[in-house]
């Protein structure tokens, strides 16, 4: 009656959840895809965090299209048209890809106040040289120059056009792109590109926002490829990967889901017939899933589409316990489903326990993705289990079957396999075969942390990138200097001191260029010197002759004021928007982040940063890299914790002895599956190490089941793990099959390990030594 | 245009021998301008005055142009001193002694594209071009054609600068004269020209290639 009670007040529960998921899922699934999204922050360095926070923030915004056509009007026709949808649509905050009238205006006015003190490196060079008569005759040659670039009202502002050439110093950015009277073109093979490029308003990792953006492009793109058949839209932009991740992502969620859960459903029907088995094991799956959504919703507000991908392969461990219980009908000695319960109760009991502390070791990994994994699948299979202990008996009316099915029949011949004495030749083949295999992929076992590896996913989206690169001259960069001072004008005097040094790596190769904050506002006191030399050794020596020579009247009116240009000044417009994004400034300290492009020699910039502990070189995707090189070795090492903290376990209900042998088959599996992963060209990387963690869990349950059983009741748990591995394997070897190389790797290693970790099983449960209960 | 090409050699031939008339008499009154195509080389003379305000007198300088149609601009500074400016579309090369002494790209300074434009749009005769960035206007009488040039933008960056332009000519431009805001007028004027099939010394072929790196 007490069980009764019991399952009733489970059954509601479940039912209420369920209906409160519901009303969750209704207001909005909040799913996030970006893989980064699974790695922890770097408390270690804030300020090195908030930089590349930032940055990282705004270039994930960032999106660029070349639209072009043989036709140079029916390209720029079609980008028009493209950022009248796009503006439209919101989803995009500002175009950079129009030349910007208001902001070259707008820099201007910004310097005009204090251009005495700003100078381009070459005019400086040439003034501390002593060579103020060859910015004269720079001067005279604009005066006399074709068509007459300087004109008579700049002329009486600034007699040597020290601003033009200082503004013309500036770094820029698309350096291949041509003017096209407000358009910016390249050409290549006759074909006219224009850009469109600008930023998104909103996250690119959201799903919602992907879906709207991407709609918005897909229908614009249709309607003008419609009108010129010519048209090739090239894109760059994390968008697009994250809209093709998040796309595969949730593909292979529903295929993966579908494929394990129809299969396990069909080896059900085959091996136990009838409809109830069915109903009874999709309920327990089911409620396991449902909870483990909502509870990783409660708890972390949002579902991460990967921990979604994990967690439904769930499936194919929850789906154990209900098999545990189903193979009992092929017991005759355990006729009524009191018995059946008792009989597994205790092998489900140390199964699950074993397998919760494989995924408790996960909650103990900073990362906040493996948590929500670990979270979910702790949630699924606890609920999944207490369903199978709590309402099988409630609703099983199965009579016990015929003895000598012939699925029973045919698991009988595993445990033969390591029982038999006529099998030892087989099984010693057997043995030596694998330590073959695992010698064989010690030699070819290499590790692989690189982020590019792990997020690589559309080669086309690649080759677009690429393409945009070339055709634009603007790589992405994703490293910098992070430079530190306590205050602005220190900071803008130490990155003076910094360019020479980096000027020189340009120089040799080593860098293909930067971007300072200090190109666009030198330091007080360089603005002072440059004041100095203009005063000294420009004006004093050359003015009046200079004059004279080209019979200027009036006296020009260029300014030495007592203010100074400082980064506060500047207007958010055009090229100083750069500014904002590169000052990282916190309270009590400055702080500036260096762009570096095209870094060719990574120890080259090392070595001329080292030394001050205030530069920092970031590399934000080696950082990532080195980031999962760390955690995979903290993987290995949750690993062993997993295994330390099982064995009290395992040798409180086994002795330590059998202790040990009911691991091993798990421990075989977890040293085995990147051996032989390894032979056929899988690298070792984070991904892997986590599947072993699993493995290890999985692989104990499988032990237990099989130290659990004995005499005529051994076929039926070979039965039962023989499917509980095929579920499995259904489950997590689908994922070996996925597009993204992360899911890949996991589920290879799965794959593998779970194969030996059966096959080894009915090793851990010698029926000569078993303890009788 | 395409008749008044035929018609100079038609004219040339019935008028054979008999007596040698002068260019301005075989073309008699043309209303628009020859055009120089891609694949010839107008060469010739030119004098520069720019009125700024300001300024006690114009400044003055004349030297000598190459234009290859498509590929550039050379133009040669002889007086008040030597220097060689290459401008084409993607931008200006300056060269001081035969070295570059200064390179700007048109990126970086959206008046340039304008400026070689004009200037090659004015010298090769073919102002269809000019019609994106410009009001054209042309006429002509018995002294030659003119075109008259307003920005059809004005307040565009690369237009900021120029209020309208004239250009004239007999037969190839003669005359260019920029008019500027503030006040300031440029006068180009150009004679001498000689149009032939590619004939580009070696030395100029290797400053339109610098000048399109």
């Amino acid at each position: 009656m007490m069980r009764r009670l019991g399952a009733i007040v489970w059954i509601l529960a479940i039912l209420a959840a369920v209906a409160y998921l519901g009303v969750r899922l209704a207001a909005g699934v909040p799913l996030e895809s970006n893989i980064l999204a699974l790695l922890p922050r770097q408390e270690h360095d804030a300020s090195v965090q908030l930089a590349s926070d930032r940055l990282a923030d705004s270039l994930s915004r960032r999106f660029g299209f070349l639209v072009g056509s043989h036709s140079p009007e029916k390209a720029a026709a079609a980008a028009r048209a493209l950022v009248a949808d796009l503006k439209q649509s919101g989803t995009v905050t500002a175009f950079n890809s129009t030349v910007d009238q208001d902001a070259q205006h707008k820099m201007g006015a910004a310097y005009f106040p204090y251009r005495a003190g700003l100078l381009s490196d070459a005019d400086r060079t040439t003034l501390e040289a002593g060579h103020g008569y060859s910015l004269k005759d720079r001067a005279l040659s604009s005066l006399y120059g074709v068509g007459g670039m300087a004109d008579s009202r700049l002329m009486a502002r600034d007699p040597f056009f020290l601003l033009p050439s200082y503004m013309l110093s500036l770094p820029a950015s698309q350096i291949k792109l041509a003017v096209d009277g407000d358009l910016l073109t390249a050409r290549n093979g006759g074909v006219t590109y224009v850009l469109v490029s600008g930023d998104l308003s909103g996250a690119p990792y959201a799903l919602d926002f992907q879906k709207t953006f991407h709609k918005v492009v897909a229908d614009a793109e249709a309607r003008l490829k419609a009108a010129t058949p010519d048209l090739t839209v090239i894109r760059t932009g994390a968008v697009f990967y994250a809209h093709d991740a998040a796309q595969e992502a949730l593909d292979e969620t529903s295929m993966i889901g579908i494929a394990s859960l129809v299969g396990t459903l069909a080896l059900i029907l085959i091996v136990f017939g009838g409809i109830r088995p069915i109903m009874l094991d999709v309920f327990a799956i089911g409620s396991g899933i449902l909870c483990a959504f909502l509870g990783t919703l409660i708890i972390f507000g949002q579902v991460h589409v990967l921990s979604l991908l994990f967690g439904v392969s769930l499936i194919g461990i929850s789906v154990d316990y209900s098999l545990q219980y189903f193979c009992e009908y092929f017991d005759p000695d355990a006729p009524d489903s009191e018995t059946r319960l008792r009989r597994v109760l205790p092998g489900l009991a140390i199964g699950l326990a074993t397998t919760l502390i494989g995924y408790c070791t996960l909650l103990l990994a900073p990362f906040p993705g493996l948590k929500q994994v670990a979270t979910f699948s702790v949630i699924g299979l606890s609920v999944s289990c207490f369903t199978v202990m709590l309402c099988y008996p409630l609703f099983d009316r199965h009579r016990p079957s015929e003895p000598g099915n012939r699925f029973v029949r045919i698991a009988a011949a595993h445990w033969r396999l390591w029982e038999s004495r006529p099998l030892r030749i087989l099984r010693v083949i057997l043995i030596l075969g694998l330590g073959a295999a695992a010698v064989g992929g010690i030699t070819r076992l290499h590790v692989d942390d690189d982020v590019h590896h792990f997020q690589s996913l559309s080669p086309e989206l690649k080759q677009q990138e690429t393409d945009f690169a070339r055709l634009t001259g603007t790589p992405a960069g994703t490293q910098f200097l992070l430079i530190r001072a306590a205050n602005q004008e220190k900071l803008l005097q130490k990155e003076e001191r910094l360019q020479v040094r980096l000027s020189g790596l340009k120089h040799s190769g080593a860098i293909g260029d930067f971007t300072a904050i200090t190109q666009f506002v030198p330091s007080i006191a360089r603005q002072k010197e440059n004041r100095a030399l203009v005063r000294d050794r420009l004006l004093a020596p050359h003015l009046t002759g200079y004059l004279a020579d080209i019979g200027f009247g009036g006296t020009p009116d260029y300014p030495f004021p007592d203010q100074f240009l400082t980064p506060d000044k500047l207007p958010d417009a055009g090229p100083f928007a750069l500014v904002k994004l590169l000052d990282v400034s916190g309270a009590g300290e400055a702080a500036h982040v260096l762009l570096l492009e095209d870094v060719r020699n990574a120890s080259a910039v090392q070595a001329a940063t080292a030394g001050d502990s205030a530069i920092r070189f970031v590399s934000l995707a080696d950082d990532c890299s080195s980031l999962f090189g760390k955690y995979r070795r903290y993987a290995i090492a949750l690993l062993a914790l997993s295994v330390v903290l099982m064995f009290p376990l395992l040798a409180f209900r086994y002795g330590i002895f059998r202790g040990l042998r009911v691991l091993a088959p798990s421990l075989l599996a977890v040293v085995l599956a990147p051996l032989i992963g390894a032979l056929v060209g899988i690298p070792f990387t984070f991904f892997n190490a986590m599947a072993l963690v699993l493995v290890l869990s999985v692989g104990v349950d499988y032990s237990v089941f099989c130290a659990e059983t004995g005499g005529s009741r051994k076929p039926v748990t070979t039965l039962a793990i023989a499917l509980a591995a095929a579920g499995t394997i259904l489950a997590f070897g689908m994922l070996a099959f996925s597009r993204v190389f992360a899911v890949h790797a996991f589920g290879m290693t799965m794959l593998i390990g779970i194969f030996i970790a059966w096959l080894f099983a009915p090793a851990a449960g010698d029926s000569a030594t078993r303890r009788p209960r | 245009m395409r008749i008044h090409r035929y018609i100079v050699p038609v004219m040339a031939a019935a008028l054979g021998a008999l007596t040698i008339l002068s260019d301005r008499a075989a073309i008699a009154a043309p209303v628009a301008p020859q055009t120089v195509v891609a694949g010839e080389v107008l060469r010739g003379h030119f004098v520069q005055m720019r009125h700024l305000a300001g300024f006690t007198k114009p400044l003055k300088s004349e030297g000598s142009f190459v234009l290859s149609p498509g590929r550039g601009l050379i133009w040669h500074n002889e007086k008040p001193f030597n220097s060689t400016a290459i401008i084409t579309g993607g931008g200006i090369l300056q060269l001081a002694n035969g070295r570059e002494a200064m390179r700007l790209s048109a990126s970086k300074l959206p008046g340039l594209a304008q400026l070689y434009g004009v200037l090659s749009a004015a010298l090769s005769g073919n102002t269809g071009p000019l019609q994106q960035t410009f009001a054209v206007t042309q006429s002509g009488n018995e002294d030659g054609w003119r075109i008259e040039l307003k920005p059809l933008n004005p307040n565009s960056q690369a237009m900021s600068q120029v209020k309208g332009l004239v250009l004239k000519g007999s037969r190839y431009v003669d005359s260019v004269e920029v008019e500027r805001a503030g006040g300031d007028v440029d006068r180009i004027a150009f004679s001498d020209h000689k149009a032939s099939k590619a004939d580009l010394s070696p030395e100029e072929a290797a400053q339109l290639k610098a000048a399109a790196k």
